[in-house]
């Protein structure tokens, strides 16, 4: 092993022991976070029982860790292991279009192609941008620094109005794209945006995904890259090119997105399968979410010896009010601190319909609170 | 004291929650903010210093 290679999986050692000197549950925002996590995994991949949700979400908040520290350490980009078809992937030849997802150590991939000398435009969030846009550029320079790379970087921010055309022209003058297709946060869908999103199959629900790239794609004769990132149990990074995406002339561009952006989700879903506890996406997937069409929850029949309903509900004490979690759609109920007892004390009640009142019982039978 | 039984729905916007759980879910982890990470991990001391290193 190069005196590096074991440099750096001694700091990430050391990383992983301050991590987990962490009394995590005392972090504020730790229990919607983890709710909400616990919630889309459960509703993407039920494969996965919720016991081991807290596990697997640990394990993203230290990915997360070893990913800003990647960011910031040089010689991470330099031990990465590149597998599948990266010879062609990274020729300098024509442009690409490069798709990744937020998995693993995700920004690595744009550090590995502007070493190697690709000119590259980033598309990013615009508060991405604004967040971290000033971080990434300041690793690009360094190492234009230190590295004497000669080649183009440029940020183009996915919210601004003529966003598309610029990155035609990009890939028109021969620049390769990076574009992060699981999406973010501020790139969920708007009421008034549906054109511009599409439906793929994810796991046991379908989400929706911009169609851009593939538009992008088709539009420039330009062929698209999955690239998948992640960490092994040894701490080592790889980065793994998939086969690419190769719109064909004249095709029906329509039918080709929508193709792309399947194959594209299902090489993420491929990756989730293999290493759940990576994908930073668990974290906001359900704003991209197609809703389900409402299922009949209660019989009509009012319960005699009512339960709290666990799988669907889940109770947040947050330090300002009792919150109730719908896990499946969502929707978040604050309730008042007497509810909030009743329903985890339900079996020490003689007749919860008797102590909330007809009207009450009811409401939470109907919503699927007790059953 | 007569027991008090209310449920209210937050109204979500883009699927977030509001109110309390808006303002809960609105903190980031204190370690994973880049300007604190540093107090909580004092491992990450050069990441104070330098913006990039390498090892």
């Amino acid at each position: 092993m190069s005196s590096a290679l074991r440099l750096y999986k001694q700091e990430l050692t050391r990383c992983r022991e301050n991590f987990e000197q962490i009394d995590l549950q005392k972090e504020r925002g730790y229990l919607m976070k983890f709710t909400t996590f616990s919630a889309n995994m459960e509703n993407i991949m039920p494969s996965i029982p919720r016991g081991r949700h807290e596990e697997l979400f640990h394990e993203l908040l230290l990915q997360q860790v070893f990913t800003m520290f990647d960011h910031r350490c040089f010689s991470a980009g330099d031990l990465i292991k590149l597998r599948g078809a990266h010879e062609w992937a990274l020729r300098k030849d024509n442009p690409r279009i490069y798709c990744t997802y937020h998995f693993g150590s995700y920004r690595i991939l744009t550090s590995l192609l502007f070493r190697r000398g690709l000119d590259c435009v980033l598309l990013v969030g615009n508060n991405t941008n604004r967040h971290q846009g000033d971080d990434i550029l300041a690793h690009i320079d360094e190492l234009r620094r230190q590295r004497n790379c000669k080649n183009s970087f440029r940020i183009i921010e996915a919210g601004h109005p003529s966003a598309g055309l610029s990155v035609l022209r990009e890939l028109k003058a021969g620049k390769s794209l990076i574009v992060f297709v699981d999406g973010s946060p501020e790139t969920a869908p708007e009421a008034n945006e549906t054109d511009k999103f599409l439906s793929v199959k994810l796991g046991s629900r379908r989400v929706w995904t911009r169609k851009g790239v593939g538009y992008l794609s088709h539009a420039a004769g330009v062929p698209i890259v999955p690239v998948v990132t992640y960490r092994q149990p040894d701490l080592s990074n790889v980065l793994h090119f998939l086969d690419p995406i190769r719109p064909i002339r004249n095709s029906d561009r329509e039918m080709y997105c929508q193709e792309a952006m399947q194959q594209l989700y299902d090489a993420l879903w491929s990756q989730l399968n293999q290493n759940p506890g990576q994908w930073e996406g668990w974290n906001y997937i359900q704003s991209f979410l197609e809703p389900e069409a409402p299922k009949q929850t209660s019989s009509g029949k009012r319960p005699e010896h009512p339960t709290f309903n666990e799988d669907r509900y889940t109770l947040c004490d947050l330090e300002q009010a009792p919150v109730l979690f719908d896990r499946r759609l969502y929707q978040t109920y604050e309730i008042s601190e007497d509810l909030r007892d009743l329903l985890l004390n339900l079996n020490e009640v003689d007749s919860v319909e008797g102590l909330v009142g007809e009207e009450m019982f009811g409401e939470l039978v109907e919503m699927g609170v007790l059953c | 004291m007569k027991k008090q039984f209310s449920i209210k729905p937050v109204q979500n916007q883009k699927n977030t929650v509001a109110s309390a759980a808006k303002k809960e879910a609105h903190n980031l982890l204190k370690f994973l903010k880049p300007g604190e990470c540093c107090e909580t991990m004092p491992y990450f001391h050069g990441l104070n210093r330098e913006t990039v290193f390498s090892l």
